[in-house]
């Protein structure tokens, strides 16, 4: 009998930890962040972050307050994590970081330096890797783009990452840069990332009210912008739309863009890539000097013509192929040759050369940054236009024959 | 000694699960860089050879744990210390794999539990299983050996249907040659996880088929030692090489990565049950081995001995370290320096000892026919 009281006082004691709520923390007592942003402080070396949070009353609807679904609270630090424990004067629950979709640097920080944040975001177990980065473009800080509202989906953070996604699935002028491309491309030598830009379109002052939802034409749009090009962990430059597009192309990336030719008399013939496959080759001539050939492959299809070709004939498609090369080619030189005036080997042709030829790699290495300026680029672009939609000749040609 | 029996499969399934335990979480062979994976497939082998070694001793002493026949080879003074030098390393390994079992679930899930709560928990778990007996531990193993199958299954078509991986970032192979490969071999991979199974000897008197069992043992080494490379390649070449060197659990960050259609997504859990489930085999078969060879060296019987050598890997656990890198360090050097002598050295003498044994035996019977 004493036995089985011990036993029971035992079972009583276990039971304690066995129930493992040391760490419950129930979901009414956390505040959700979808998106950080950090900019820096005022005239200091501070941060300042920006927690963009989710209000679950207002997303789930029926108990409301007709309020903002996001609410934005920030707060100044020297490193980001004292910002985010001092934002807690502000928030009245557990800000919970593991659902942060989007971190935003405003592009002063990314000019000075992004590898404290790197750091941050590397390390910290909340957080996952699959957050996508952002650049705010000079002139918006990124508070601005944390505190905007979206007219579509409720929670900006969330829809910024389906525009990331959707601009380089239609578009082909960017492509979703998640934490963990960033600290792989940061470690390449004489190299770095590429970020996608936010920017916002019209005021900056209405994105961030409601009653700029209440209008079909919205006074300010969070939209998209190019990307930014980093050598290291410090922003250089960005690139314009045409180097985008052939950085995209250079990295194999490409999902779907369209293609705009203007051959001679025919007018304006516009053309969807369906699939583009890049490959880069070294090549050496002699040892100090690699060439890289760049091959493209691509297949396209007609999408809107203003002319009178007829598109039976498979001459006049070949010569249409020869325009669209020149046009892609246009596109990959102008990425290399601004890789090239900015010195950062965004294409890895560096990588290119480490998995092609290892020993010659090993004796350029160190001259990487002097050599990659200089290095000379050959391009083959082979298109295929396969098929031209629903109709051959445009309704033109017929015009044309009476 | 217990009157129990183990089948082949059910030895099969410890080793599987004793191997895979913390290795399957941990970096494992990073320092080869990016032939972590060759280096993981080197230590195999070596594991290979080693337990061959292993089960020599075994065959030729089928019904005896490795603490008597070790005071028979090598007389009762010098077998019996060298027998209570295992039972002290293997109660120093399991006290090792308990305090890497808690650090890590501290780490990466509950981090406002108190460490020694979350180790008290693994040692009752252990303490529980083992009070029943061998037997019942082996019956779990077969089971969560499934449980385990099934999660990594699972881990693996998130992680092909994610479309993460790319497996250009394991090129270039043998980049720096042989070396580094070799270096991170003789460092760490033949001994962890491969030629630990040594304490498996003190399990193997119980099983009813020599032959089978053995073979058994064998599969396991090679099948854990494939699971094992195959996950550094995944890992290198969804991470990349310089992020999962840097990491402290590189599955857990991985499977964080993992995410179909952003609707299938965030199976991290799933990653920290098999660290527990691997864990778990791997303190109750070293505590296993330590408390039946006490037992069997001291004259205690084995269910009254085994609380307070509870305690004791319980609270070494704690103490031996204070930071989670000093446990690293301690572990990574005593790899090299210390354990050779438990895994190659003295086994090797005792095989050499047992061979010199059986051909005096076989000489003794001999004159004995004519």
């Amino acid at each position: 009998m004493r036995i089985r009281g011990i036993g029971l006082l035992v079972i009583l004691c276990v039971m304690l930890p066995l129930s493992g709520c040391w760490d419950a923390e129930e979901l009414n007592q956390r505040a959700v962040v979808s998106g950080i942003g950090i900019d820096r402080g005022p005239g200091n070396n501070n941060y300042v972050v920006s927690l963009q949070v989710i209000i679950a009353d207002e997303i789930s609807g029926k108990i409301g307050r007709g309020g903002t679904p996001t609410t934005v609270y920030s707060a100044e630090g020297r490193s980001i994590i004292e910002a985010i424990r001092k934002a807690s004067i502000q928030v009245p629950r557990l800000t919970s970081t593991a659902h942060v979709r989007i971190v935003v640097i405003s592009e002063e920080l990314a000019r000075e330096g992004i590898s404290d944040i790197l750091d941050f975001l590397d390390r910290d177990s909340d957080i996952r890797l699959t957050a996508k980065v952002f650049v705010a473009k000079e002139g918006i800080r990124a508070l601005d783009v944390i505190a905007g509202l979206s007219p579509m989906g409720k929670i900006t953070a969330y829809t910024l990452a389906q525009k990331a996604e959707i601009s380089s699935r239609e578009f082909g002028a960017n492509y979703p840069v998640e934490v963990d491309d960033l600290i792989r491309d940061v470690l390449v030598p004489n190299s770095g990332p590429v970020i996608n830009g936010v920017d916002i379109e019209g005021s900056v002052e209405e994105v961030r009210k409601k009653s700029n939802l209440e209008a079909t034409d919205n006074l300010g749009l969070l939209v998209m912008s190019n990307l930014a090009v980093f050598k290291g962990d410090q922003m250089k430059g960005w690139l314009n739309e045409q180097e985008s597009k052939g950085f995209v192309w250079l990295r194999n990336l490409l999902q779907n863009t369209s293609i705009v030719i203007t051959p001679g008399d025919q007018g304006v013939i516009t053309l969807d890539v369906h699939r583009g496959k890049t490959s880069i080759q070294a090549i050496l001539k002699d040892r100090e000097d690699p060439v890289f050939i760049v091959k493209v492959m691509s297949q396209l299809s007609v999408r809107e013509m203003d002319g009178t070709v007829d598109l039976r004939d498979p001459a006049a498609l070949n010569e249409m192929e020869k325009d669209v090369n020149e046009e892609i080619v246009k596109n990959i030189k102008a990425a290399v040759q601004k890789a090239q005036s900015l010195n950062s080997d965004i294409i890895c042709f560096g990588r290119t050369l480490e998995l092609q030829h290892p020993k010659v790699w090993k004796q350029l290495k160190s001259q990487w940054s002097e050599i990659f300026p200089k290095v000379a680029v050959e391009y083959q672009v082979d298109s295929i236009i396969r098929n031209s939609q629903m109709r051959d000749r445009s309704f033109k040609y017929n015009l044309k024959k009476e | 000694m217990e009157n129990t029996k183990l089948s082949p499969l059910q030895l099969f399934a410890l080793l599987v699960l004793f191997q895979l335990g913390t290795a399957l979480v941990v970096n494992l062979g990073m320092e080869a860089r990016e032939d972590a994976w060759i280096a993981v497939l080197c230590g195999m082998l070596i594991g290979c050879l080693l337990y061959m070694g292993y089960a020599y001793l075994y065959i030729t002493f089928p019904d005896k744990l490795p603490t008597q026949y070790m005071r028979l080879l090598l007389g009762k003074y010098l077998g019996g210390i060298i027998g209570l030098a295992y039972i002290l390393f293997y109660m120093n390994k399991s006290s090792r794999d308990l305090l890497d079992g808690g650090l890590l679930v501290f780490v990466s899930t509950l981090k406002e539990t108190p460490l020694f709560i979350i180790n008290t928990v693994m040692m009752l778990a252990v303490v529980y299983v083992l009070h029943k007996g061998i037997e019942v531990l082996a019956r779990t193993a077969f089971i969560l050996l499934w449980i385990v199958f099934v999660i990594g299954i699972v881990i693996l078509f998130m992680l092909l249907f994610s479309g993460i991986i790319d497996f250009t970032r394991i090129l270039p192979v043998l980049s720096d040659g042989f070396k580094p490969v070799l270096k991170s071999v003789y460092r760490q991979n033949y001994q962890f996880p491969f030629a630990e199974i040594i304490c498996i000897t003190m399990v193997m008197p119980y099983l009813n088929n020599k032959k089978a069992g053995v073979r058994a043992g064998l599969m396991s080494v090679l099948l854990s030692g494939m699971i094992l490379s195959g996950t550094a390649v995944i890992t290198i070449s969804i991470l990349g090489v310089d992020i999962a060197e840097r990491s402290i659990f590189p599955l857990l960050t991985l499977v964080g990565k993992a995410s179909i259609a952003d609707f299938i997504q965030r199976l991290d859990i799933l990653v920290v049950m098999v660290l527990i489930i691997g864990d778990f085999f791997k303190i109750a078969i070293y505590f296993y081995a330590a408390v039946i060879g006490a037992s069997d060296l001291f004259k205690i019987p084995y269910r009254k001995i085994l609380y307070p050598l509870a305690l004791i890997v319980l609270f070494t656990s704690i103490t031996i370290s204070r930071t989670y890198s000093e446990h690293v360090k301690k572990g990574g050097d005593v790899l090299y320096i210390m354990d050779p002598l438990f895994y190659v050295i003295l086994p090797a003498g005792l095989v050499i000892a047992a061979l010199i044994y059986r051909f005096r035996t076989r000489r003794k019977s001999g004159t004995r026919i004519s």
